[in-house]
């Protein structure tokens, strides 16, 4: 048995192993490799104790002890004791007496020399050492309680220490590792300090941001350049910070400068307490893209608006477009519309400088087809893709492609692979329906401003021919009809007759058919009086002519006169809007068409009316005034004679008057700025010699002009022939002022007289003649005429003699 | 087991391996040598790789056969149990435990000069615990020319150990019969094997100072390699013998060179030896081994080349004692490595090995 120097020296040089290392492992290993050399020992091991009472080995030494039956004999027995204990724990008895578990050291004997002993490790765990031939004295272990309790004390802590460092390790990499921008910041002596930031941190915000300012915790990371921005971030920035130094987790939404402009991040911050003090993690998510997405968004619903709102086809295709960037992260947005003219889709807009995506006709092998056909598509990868889309200009690889009905096609593309998700495709579809609405009802409007642009050029044509050209000239453009011919009912031959075609229809047709009686889908439109929409003229088995390059069509007919016909050459490419247009066009076509007939016959009315007026009656009258008057030389009835010559005078004025009438409307629409006292001058002037008693006095209290028709003074003129003629006795005074009131400038003719008749100016008034109801002549009616196209007004006053009134505004 | 002593290293030496490999009743081949110029890698190493027997074995200052102490030629012994022979040549690397449950007995040649020829005994023990009885020695030459010097069957290799395990029962004696003088002695500077400061004090200082407190002789530059044969140094172990350590050089600064680790913080003692004392330890070392072994035990001895030198003159008793078994064979090796299943296995200076192994 060893002494007590050599023993207290043998324990000193175990000790001497004790100290916690790099790893509980190495701590462990070291110090039991000194136990078993020291004491002489042939296995050991070291155990740490579990939260439910059971034991881990740490370490084994030598690793073969595991099948030494010492170190099995041990470790079975320190099963049994952590059964023991675990029992104990469970029976939730306080008291230490009645417990089952063995207290350490266990000492125990295996075989033939062998001894085993489990030594407690407070706070640890267990030490397990055996030995073959003598076992260990007793003085021994009792002296390896203090060196038992180092090791524990040295497992313990290098555990601890190994658990921190693994969970520094898991941050360090985490830290390192995570995308995110990420910062500590510790504070001492109330200043902040960063003590590592990451490389997402400084490749976000740049080194501007080393440091905190003062006790900030959060870094110095600006918001914006704007006054009240920055005000509500030192707000937004006291907040963070009194949550931290409460201790308490912020999560915030803030608005930070970075290196590339600004952005929006999700500010998730913790404080920690360390072993050095108070620590403060932030993590900054950047938020920014769906932040903008959430806005855009929320701001989709006004975006569609002017979409729907467009007012006409190119603004609807450009807001698509535009709304499209905003909602999408591409890099362009286009349009492509469908040109019915040369079954070609070409592009109508982009949001690229130029168009990147080139057209494609009809015999071009693209998606593009499949897609106007009605399939949203989408390409992530375009350059190893099957699907080939010819462009320009950028890179491309991502490309949603989405329907815009019969309209066209809206492309979004990108230069990354797949980046488009899911969310970016259903808001592509949304997007296109929004398009294809906006197309639409810009369509209608445009198509519905077309009608009438093409109705008034219609109803203006010298006749139908004229007219009929007119039409199909602009049908192709205004409405999108370029294949379109007009048939006019023949009623001799009982059949429709073509009447003309579009360009693109006669070089598509070259040859237009006549339509019998009974002929094809054509004529029963026409017979039924109502527009046809034909989807796919193929698939009809009552069509005259199923080869027809034309697929669909829509057959409008034009009340009794004919029929219009619009074609396309893909089926289903007519829709019922264009029906309704066909519709709304045929039935202005009817009413035009009438307008034309209706003034091609006032024409001819007006060529005899004023062949007769100019002619044939003022011919007659003269032939018979000078039988009359030759009649009245000769003859014994001269006073009848007389009254024939007063008579035909009477006619030649009123022809005169009717052909100044008929002048007068003519020129309905014409003025000239002229002197009142010119217009006045010239009145009295043509006006025929007063009778010698009667005094014809003019007062012109006004150098004013007025904007007036240029027969004002033959109005004026007639005022005065019917003072004359009806209200001036003789001695008599007529007398003709013009005065001005306020911005008004009134012309009279007064007489003393008992005025003009109140028959005649009833009729005036109504501005109507009839059979029983009907003026003298037409004398009053030109009056009336020239002071309603000079736009003034005419009023009599009857109370003291007559008073004709013209009042007119002053230019 | 059968052995043969080759005279001469050259052809003999190969001829006799062959005839043991072609020798259907012998399944391993235990070589002990003398570090002869003719074992080379190149001299030796097509021979050892064409053997169909696995050879282990290694390089000695001298070896025993037929009772005498050869300074040349070799001992070739032909074992009737196959051996699994491993060569450790990395420290660092734990080895993997691979227990065979027959595997009883394990050879141990270290290469003496090996720079972790401690921690490949080490590593032996903590991969392997007392699951075999252990026997061997450090192998080199004694004046400290390194060289490759140990025989396995991929050939001559040097910084190393090998290791051979056979299913052989075997009983051990390990003594040594050095005494206290002095100490304990607190190694309060050491790196490795190299003794810095003792006590404080330059390690060469400190020992002088001890032996001259403690005996009659002065310790000079000129006296040291005498007196350090007959005074080493001594590390304590609880309930066994003190592990010795072999001083063999001085350094400039005053460091004492050892054959073996001295552990910094460790404390030693100063051991001298006696005649009597050395020969009984011999003796009981034999004794131990033959105790309950089969008489027909194979009998192998590795003693320590500086217990010959010092007992000089009565080393022939020494090796009387250690070859009282007929056919005895072994080796004077640099270090002795022995464990009898009831300790820690460690690596010895100056120490009687004796092992009686049965079946071999």
């Amino acid at each position: 048995m060893a002494d007590h120097p050599h023993r207290t020296q043998i324990l000193h040089e175990i000790s001497l192993a004790i100290s916690p290392a790099e790893t509980l492992e190495s701590t462990a290993e070291t110090a039991l490799q000194a136990y078993l050399q020291k004491l002489n020992c042939t296995v050991g091991g070291v155990f740490s104790r579990r939260e439910d009472g059971g034991y881990d080995r740490v370490i084994a030494r030598p690793a073969a002890a595991v099948d030494d039956p010492v170190y099995l004999a041990a470790r079975d027995r320190l099963v049994e004791r952590a059964a023991g204990d675990t029992k104990d724990d469970e029976s939730d008895t306080d008291n230490e007496a009645d417990t089952n578990a063995e207290s350490f050291p266990i000492v125990g004997e295996v075989g033939e020399g062998g001894h085993y002993y489990l030594f407690e490790l407070c706070e640890f765990g267990v030490l397990l050492l055996g030995t073959r031939g003598s076992g260990l004295p007793a003085a021994v272990i009792d002296a390896l309680g203090p060196l038992n309790d180092k090791l524990a004390t040295a497992c313990a802590a290098t555990a601890a220490e190994a658990t921190l460092r693994n969970e520094r390790r898991r941050f360090e990499a985490l830290f390192t590792t995570i995308q995110e921008p990420m910062v500590t910041v510790s504070l001492t002596d109330g200043q902040a300090t960063i003590t590592r930031r990451n490389e997402a941190f400084e490749t976000t915000f740049g080194d501007a941001t080393s440091t905190t300012e003062g006790s900030r915790l959060e870094p110095t990371i600006p918001a914006t350049d704007s006054e009240e921005t920055a005000r509500g971030d030192e707000t937004e920035t006291a907040d963070i910070d009194a949550q931290l130094t409460d201790g308490q987790p912020v999560t915030a939404e803030v608005s930070r400068q970075t290196t590339a402009g600004s952005g929006d991040f999700l500010l998730r911050a913790v404080p920690v307490t360390t072993a050095t003090g108070r620590e403060f993690f932030l993590l900054y998510v950047d938020i920014t893209d769906e932040k903008r997405r959430r806005r855009t968004l929320a701001s989709l619903y006004t975006e569609s608006q002017a979409v729907l709102t467009s007012e006409d086809r190119q603004a609807a295709c450009e807001r698509t477009i535009d709304t499209a960037m905003a909602v999408i992260d591409a890099s362009v947005a286009e349009v492509q519309l469908y040109d019915r003219a040369t079954d070609a889709l070409t592009p109508a807009a982009t949001t690229a400088d130029e168009p990147v995506f080139a057209a494609a006709s009809g015999d071009d092998e693209t998606p593009l087809w499949a897609v106007y056909g009605g399939e949203t598509r989408c390409i992530d990868q375009l350059s190893t893709a099957d699907d080939s889309i010819a462009h320009t200009g950028p890179v491309i690889e991502s490309v949603l492609l989405c329907p815009l009905s019969d309209h066209g096609v809206l492309v979004i593309a990108d230069e990354r692979p797949r980046a488009f998700d899911e969310t970016d495709i259903q808001l592509g579809r949304l997007l296109s329906t929004l398009g294809n609405i906006g197309l639409t009802r810009a369509q209608r409007t445009q198509s519905l401003e077309a009608v009438q642009a093409i109705t008034q050029e219609a109803v203006t044509a010298e006749a139908k021919p004229a007219m009929v050209d007119a039409v199909l000239e602009q049908l192709p453009t205004a409405l999108n009809f370029p294949i379109t011919g007009l048939w006019e009912y023949d009623q001799i031959d009982d059949r429709l007759t073509p009447l003309g075609m579009t360009e693109q229809a006669f070089d598509l047709l070259r040859s237009p058919p006549a339509f019998e009686r009974g002929d094809g889908i054509a004529w029963d439109a026409f017979e039924r009086g109502e527009t046809e929409l034909v989807g796919d003229i193929a698939a009809r088995p009552d069509a005259y002519n199923e080869n027809s390059a034309v697929r669909s069509e829509v057959i409008a007919p034009i009340g009794e006169f004919g029929i219009l016909m619009a074609g396309a050459v893909r089926p289903q490419n007519l829709t019922d809007a264009d029906r309704s247009i066909a519709d709304t066009l045929t039935s202005n076509l009817e009413t035009a068409i009438q307008l034309v007939d209706s003034r091609e016959e006032l024409q001819l009315l007006e060529a005899v009316f004023d062949r007769v007026l100019r002619h044939n009656l003022r011919n007659d009258l003269t032939v018979i005034k000078g039988y009359a008057n030759a009649i009245a030389e000769d003859c014994e009835t001269a006073a009848y004679a007389a009254d024939i010559i007063e008579h035909c005078e009477n006619l030649e004025r009123t022809a005169a008057n009717a052909r100044t009438m008929r002048e007068v409307v003519q020129t309905r629409e014409q003025r000239q700025q002229v002197d009142i006292d010119t217009v006045v001058a010239d009145a009295v002037e043509m006006a025929p010699d007063p009778p010698a008693a009667v005094d014809i006095s003019v007062d012109i209290e006004t150098a004013a002009t007025v904007l007036a028709h240029p027969k004002l003074p033959v109005a004026i003129t007639q005022l005065i022939e019917n003072a004359l003629e009806h209200a001036v006795d003789d001695d008599g005074e007529l007398r003709v002022t013009a005065t001005e009131a306020g911005d008004d400038v009134v012309i009279e003719v007064s007489d003393d007289g008992p005025g003009i008749p109140t028959t005649e100016l009833t009729v005036i008034d109504g501005h109507d003649e009839s059979a029983l109801e009907h003026g003298s002549g037409v004398g009053l009616w030109l009056i009336d005429r020239i002071v309603d196209y000079s736009d003034g007004q005419l009023t009599f006053d009857n109370s003291d003699g007559t008073t004709a009134r013209i009042t007119l505004g002053a230019a | 087991m059968e052995a043969a002593y080759c005279r001469t290293t050259g052809s003999e030496f190969h001829a006799t391996l062959r005839e043991f490999d072609t020798d259907p009743d012998v399944d391993g081949l235990l070589v002990l040598a003398t570090p002869d110029g003719a074992f080379t890698p190149a001299a030796v190493d097509e021979t050892l790789r064409e053997l169909s027997t696995p050879v282990f074995g290694g390089l000695f200052p001298k070896v025993i056969y037929d009772g005498a102490a050869h300074a040349d030629g070799a001992v070739v012994a032909g074992i009737d149990v196959e051996p699994t022979v491993e060569t450790i040549a990395t420290a660092d690397e734990p080895l993997e435990a691979d227990t065979d449950g027959d595997d009883e007995t394990a050879f141990v040649f270290v290469d003496a000069y090996a720079d972790d020829g401690d921690q490949f005994v080490q590593q032996l023990f903590n991969a392997y615990g007392v699951a075999y009885t252990y026997i061997g020695g450090g192998a080199g030459t004694f004046d400290g020319d390194r060289r490759h010097c140990l025989f396995t069957p991929d050939g001559l290799v040097g910084d190393a150990a090998v290791v051979a395990m056979v299913a052989a029962e075997s009983t051990i004696g390990v003594e040594h019969g050095w005494t206290d003088i002095g100490g304990p002695f607190e190694i309060t500077s050491a790196d490795g094997r190299r003794l810095k400061t003792l006590d404080g004090q330059p390690a060469y200082d400190r020992y002088a100072a001890i032996i001259d407190a403690e005996t009659d002789r002065t310790v000079t530059t000129e006296t040291f390699a005498e007196i350090a044969t007959s005074h080493p140094f001594g590390i304590s172990r609880l309930g066994a013998e003190r592990i010795v350590r072999d001083p063999f050089a001085v350094d400039d600064d005053g460091s004492l060179r050892c054959f073996g680790d001295l552990p910094e913080g460790e404390f030693v003692h100063v051991l001298q030896g006696d005649p009597e004392t050395l020969v009984d330890a011999a003796d009981r070392a034999h004794a131990a081994a033959s105790e309950g072994a089969r008489t027909d035990s194979a009998v192998i001895t590795f003693d320590c080349l500086s217990r010959a030198r010092y007992l000089d003159g009565d080393f022939d008793r020494e090796l009387a004692a250690l070859s009282q078994t007929a056919n005895t064979i072994g080796a004077l090796t640099i270090g002795e490595v022995a464990n009898d299943g009831r300790g820690h296995l460690e690596y010895y200076n100056k120490t009687a090995v004796v092992g009686a192994i049965d079946g071999l």
